[in-house]
């Protein structure tokens, strides 16, 4: 399984004129708008018309969907997971993406390829500054086609909106009030089917809506996971930088607005509370931020329900901490002096799109020949973190660093490969005991 | 006690020095002086359990602040600090206007808690600051006590003034305050003294002075100091006690600590040209004829010395006092502040300087309030005076003048019961000792002997019950005859009569100990940044509407924004909000406060000039009206009215602002009251009861408001921030642009 990020830099130009013959026979398209971000699935099948066998279909990527990518994934029609790699960038718009098939696919076959994208930053409000009793209108910009490269014999739009009217600003100024779109009762709109499409053909589509729930961003969020190897804990601690990047409130905030009117207008939109998602086994777990203790949690069995000091109104900020412990044998297996620690990459709220994401995982002391590998392509860099308790030297640190990140799928992990001997293990509390039992032997002389 | 015993050796009783049962005792000793100060500490602790880590109140918000500063930046930068960041646009020459003592301490501290490899926060180290100083309080009280007295004497004082709530309410983990570290200080500074007095060391002395200079780094109390040690020095001269012990130890510790002083930069030359610091002067030089006089004693005879005596003393006297007024009137030295003045008439400050008679601890202490702080210690402190007089050595001289003083400013000023608390602690310590000295006391040496292995093995494991510990050591020597000493040869017969007694009083010492830790549970231990209140089903809940505004401030506004508050709220804006303030509580500029109760106290017309020239960005006001607090900002609105008033009588007139002679808000109040900004700034958009001032509001209670406009309300509405708008782009007045807006 390879993902976006992790892609290798392979040239695949010499193959793009053979791959150039492949037909979408069908694609449909399912933008899901009930989220903060962008989820789209596409259906392609994929038919070879020509004579020679196709290795690879290169699906395109409009550019700015592609730098705000978060995850994608590509699922075959017997439900295998494609690889795919990093094609050429065309026209400076779009990004190619070359998915490889599990068999090549010859003459005449079909295959139905499902890609699943995630990207953040997908909708921004219109107007972005409101008064609190104004709704929270947002606009969602894209393509009413399916681009690609190839000849598209026949495709489909279907959207899954948050409300059910909606207005189309598709044609721009030629009717500049927008053509008003009504979702049917699923909330699901679907757009007329459309045939013989052109390829690199792009329709430009813009729909603006009033989105009900808070968009909610965090700029940043630093995970540290540190171990304690005696007392067999994994400590969690995650800062987050928060900021309702939905629509600014007007300088004007009324508290007494806010407590009779919770659902109208800005107020529906701010951002009361999260809800943290906690492995199985957690405890201590703390809340605080740069002034303190933050009172207001609750620990329910996988959740803790946190709420920040104040609302969040649109365009404001707030950053906190929350920690806890676990059971570092769920998080830790190994074989003689060779372990492999194991912790998910985000854990967190729900639908939220996280900017950066920086998980240190600080190893113990003595830690040797470390290796990191995650499921998501991430940066790694090593470090050593400075020396705490007594220590005469630092623990091994690894640095591992995402992008653009939404809190859909939880099951993504990282995996720290590392040795560790036995004399490291108990090198410190052997240590300890020799200097005390030093001194004291010295002094009763 | 013979005076040249060192701190070890009185430790023990002589005769078993060195002996295995002199062994054990020290080591009793040590567990109770360790567990004592163990009590001390965690009782201080309670703020932490109820609540949680954090720095409280106001000051410390500004010495924690100053602390990170210090750490940040080293200790040169430090002491060169310009901080823009307040009084804004005046901005504070910190490091030369502040006490670093207490910063430079925990700095230290901290310092060497990351060398040994433990990554404490520099917070943690702040909150715990005071109570880790007040086992140090509990420790040296316990040497001056024993100066006094014997161990048992001293090992009460420890307890007494570790316990003590009017000591305990500055010394709570949190109340990172100059005081957390001085009390301490104070008591190493006297038990220096003492023991230079008692011995005429060179070495006490300078030790005496080096403690000194540390007390002068880190608190403007020090001035106490200053003045009490040569008091004793004086009255010592009166009673005809002159001895050149006296002088060796008086001039060391004068010469030496004062050059010392002069290093801290915000006390300068204060000790030579002070006001406060001339008694110190005066008793040198009186020192120094004196001293000079005794040598001509042994030279002349009698009536000449007598005659010598009369004139020059007449003549020196006199010529003192008209230097020293020619020198205040040149201005050389500088005349008494407001605050000592208040010192001696309660009444000065409010006349004179509002500002000072503003703050809530610099009120006359209400009687109640000593049974609060000192609990059952207020009936033995008389009794351990009493006896200090009738054995007066020297040092129960110190004692007697310390006493007298501490009492006396002590009603004067709330905040100075602290200063009087280590003293009762060390009175009644030697009360109680003595009568313990009476009625604990078997005769014989072997039946002492006897009385103390079961006793002592119990004390291990308690750690409060001192009327146990106390019968170890009734440690009477039979080779003195002072009065201390006469008291335990008078035995009471009587086994019941010895029963009760003891068992009475080690019950009273108990009622004590329970009275302290309730105190410090209920009254002494809340950070006042966040309040707990109870919801009618019993439930306790906490309030940090404090906290909930200042996160707001410092996260969704300018780095550079200027907020303006009363400067009650200065240094927690400047800590926690992280913004620049105009005024905050180092109230060292009257007018620049007066400027800020102007513009609350003005109308909206006169006020936004002021806003618009001191660039204010955010206005922040505390109100109570929703959730019944009554330290909020229209409850010290009057003084607002009486400060500004003070300086622009044309433009607020404290009279404009009463209904019919009371002070009245919402409808039904004077003009000036409901046109004020702050009057306004309370009530926008509040409707229903205000419930400390017990007045009904309603819409038409602040019907506009234009300059500026709501930028955030805390849950319970007790913080309310305030934006000050942009003047119009279009030039019309806010007024009209506002209607227009609201159309």
């Amino acid at each position: 399984m390879v993902s976006a990020a992790s892609i290798l830099f392979t040239l695949a130009t010499g193959i793009t004129a053979v791959l150039a013959s492949l037909e979408n026979t069908n694609v449909v398209r399912h933008i899901d708008l009930t989220r903060p971000y962008l989820k789209s699935t596409v259906e392609i099948d994929v038919t070879n018309p020509d004579r020679s066998s196709a290795q690879s279909y290169n699906y395109i990527l409009p550019k700015d969907e592609y730098e705000t990518l978060a995850d994608l994934k590509v699922v075959d029609s017997k439900n295998n997971t494609l690889d795919f790699t990093l094609g050429s960038e065309i026209e400076q718009n779009y990004q190619q993406l070359v998915i490889a098939f599990d068999e090549p696919l010859k003459k005449g076959e079909t295959e139905t390829l499902t890609v699943y994208i995630f990207a953040t930053k997908s909708v921004f409000p219109l107007p972005e500054v409101a008064k609190q009793a104004d709704l929270q209108e947002v606009v969602f910009e894209s393509s009413k086609n399916y681009i690609s490269e190839y000849h598209t014999t026949k495709e489909q739009l279907q959207i899954l909106a948050p409300i059910r009217q909606l207005t189309d600003f598709s044609e721009g100024v030629s009717s500049p009030d927008g053509v008003p779109l009504k979702a049917d009762h699923n909330n699901m709109i679907r757009f007329d089917a459309q045939e013989d499409v052109a390829p690199f053909t792009e329709k430009s589509l813009v729909l603006r809506y009033n989105f009900p729930l808070s968009i909610t961003t965090v700029a940043n969020l630093d995970r540290t996971i540190s171990m304690d190897t005696l007392r067999n804990k994994l400590y969690f601690d995650e800062s987050y930088d928060l900021i309702n990047t939905g629509t600014k409130l007007d300088n004007d905030f009324s508290r007494i607005d806010y407590v009779r009117n919770p659902g109208a207008g800005l107020n529906m939109v701010a951002l009361r509370r999260l809800f943290l998602h906690l492995p199985a086994d957690h405890a201590d777990e703390y809340y605080v931020d740069l002034v303190g203790n933050v009172s207001t949690s609750q620990v329910h069995k996988t959740m803790m329900e946190v709420f920040p000091r104040y609302p969040l109104m649109g365009g404001w900020h707030y950053n906190f901490t929350v920690g806890w412990s676990s059971e570092l044998s769920q998080y830790l297996r190994h074989t003689d002096n060779n372990f492999i620690l194991r912790v998910p990459i985000i854990l967190g709220p729900d639908r939220v799109s996280i900017t950066t994401l920086n998980n240190k995982i600080v190893l113990p002391k003595g830690a040797k020949n470390i290796e990191a590998y995650d499921d998501m392509g991430g940066v790694v860099e090593f470090e050593n973190t400075n020396p705490s308790l007594f220590d005469l030297y630092s623990n091994p640190t690894v640095n591992i660093r995402f992008n653009h990140i939404v809190t859909e799928d939880r099951s993504r992990q990282i995996y720290v490969t590392y040795q560790y001997s036995v004399l490291s293990r108990f090198k410190l509390p052997f240590t300890l005991v020799t200097i005390v039992a030093t001194i004291f032997y010295f002094l009763k002389r | 006690m013979s005076a040249e015993t060192t701190p070890l050796q009185t430790a023990v009783l002589p005769e078993k020095r060195g002996t295995k049962h002199g062994k054990l005792l020290r080591v009793i000793k040590f567990i109770i002086l360790s567990s004592i100060a163990a009590a001390a500490v965690s009782m201080r602790l309670y703020s932490v359990l109820r609540f949680e880590s954090i720095i409280h109140e106001y000051d410390p918000w500004f010495n924690f602040r100053a602390t990170k500063y210090l750490s940040e930046h080293g200790y040169q930068k430090f002491l060169n600090w310009f901080d823009n960041r307040s009084w804004y646009p005046l901005g504070r020459v910190t490091g030369g206007t502040l006490f670093p003592g207490l910063m430079v301490t925990s700095n230290i501290v901290h310092k060497l808690l990351l060398f040994l490899g433990l990554p404490v926060d520099i917070r943690e180290v702040c909150v715990l600051f005071a109570p880790a100083f007040s086992g140090l309080t509990a420790y040296f009280t316990y040497l001056l006590t024993r100066e006094m007295k014997d161990d048992v004497s001293g090992m009460l004082a420890a307890l007494f003034v570790g316990m003590a709530p009017g000591y305990i309410s500055r010394s709570v983990a949190g109340s990172y305050d100059n005081e957390a570290i001085s009390i301490t200080l104070l008591m190493a500074t006297f038990y220096f003294w003492i023991k230079a007095v008692k011995i005429g060391s060179v070495l006490y002395a300078s030790i005496c002075a080096l403690s000194y200079f540390y007390m002068v780094s880190a608190w403007g109390g020090y001035v106490f100091i200053t003045n009490m040690i040569p008091l004793h020095v004086f009255v010592l001269l009166l009673m005809g006690r002159y001895h050149a012990r006296l002088y060796t130890a008086y001039c060391t510790w004068y010469s030496l600590g004062t050059l010392a002083s002069m290093q801290i930069p915000f006390v300068g030359t204060l000790p030579v040209k002070g006001s406060e610091h001339m008694s110190a002067l005066g008793v040198f030089g009186l020192l120094q004829i004196v001293a000079f006089a005794s040598f001509l004693k042994s030279k002349v005879t009698p009536k000449q010395f007598k005659l010598t005596v009369i004139t020059s003393t007449v003549a020196i006297i006199a010529l003192s006092a008209f230097g020293l007024v020619a020198l205040t009137y040149a201005g050389i030295v500088l005349p008494w502040t407001g605050r000592f003045y208040s010192l001696w008439d309660t009444n000065y400050a409010k006349i004179h300087i509002p500002i000072i008679a503003s703050v809530s601890e610099h009120q006359p202490t209400p009687w109640t309030s000593f049974f609060m702080d000192l609990s059952v210690l207020t009936w033995f402190f008389p009794v351990g005076v009493y006896l200090a007089i009738q054995e007066l050595r020297d040092e129960h001289v110190f004692l007697i003048v310390y006493a007298v003083f501490a009492s006396y400013f002590s009603g004067v000023m709330v905040r100075l019961v602290l200063t009087l608390t280590p003293i009762v602690a060390v009175c009644s310590a030697i009360a109680i000792s003595a009568l313990l000295d009476v009625y604990n006391t078997s005769g014989s040496e072997k039946e002492t002997v006897d009385t103390n292995t079961p006793i002592a093995e119990k004390s291990d494991k308690t750690t409060k019950s001192k009327a146990k510990v106390t019968k170890v050591n009734d440690d009477a020597k039979p080779d003195q005859v002072s009065f201390f000493d006469s008291l335990g040869r008078k035995t009471v017969g009587s086994t019941l009569s010895r029963i009760l007694a003891v068992s009475s009083f080690a019950l009273y010492i108990i009622m004590f100990v329970k009275q302290s830790d309730y105190v410090t549970e209920s009254a002494y231990s809340s950070p006042s940044v966040v309040l707990s209140s109870s919801s009618p089903d019993g439930q306790t809940f906490l309030i940090d509407d404090f906290r909930e505004a200042y996160y707001w401030l410092r996260m969704n506004t300018d780095e550079d924004a200027k907020i303006l508050s009363w400067w009650d709220y200065g240094y927690q804006i400047g800590g926690m909000a992280d913004r620049t303030t105009l005024v905050d509580n180092n109230t060292w500029n009257n007018t620049h406060i007066g400027m800020v109760g102007r513009i609350m106290s003005v109308d909206e017309d006169r006020a936004y000039p002021l806003l618009l020239q001191h660039d204010v960005d955010y206005i922040l006001i505390i109100f109570g009206g929703a959730i019944n607090f009554n330290g909020d900002d229209l409850n010290k609105f009057l003084w607002m009215i009486r400060i500004s008033g003070g300086i622009w009588p044309e433009e607020v007139k404290e009279s404009d602002y009463y209904t019919n002679g009371y002070y009245q808000v919402g409808s039904d109040s004077s003009d000036a009251m409901r046109n004020s900004l702050l009057h306004k700034m309370s009530f926008w958009r509040f409707q229903g009861m205000d419930r400390p001032r017990r007045v009904k509001i309603d819409a038409n209670t602040v019907p506009s408001l234009d300059i500026v406009e709501e930028a955030y309300t805390s849950a319970n509405w007790m913080v309310r921030i305030y934006r000050v708008k942009k003047p119009d782009e279009f030039g019309r007045d806010l007024h009209k642009a506002t209607a227009f807006d609201n159309k």
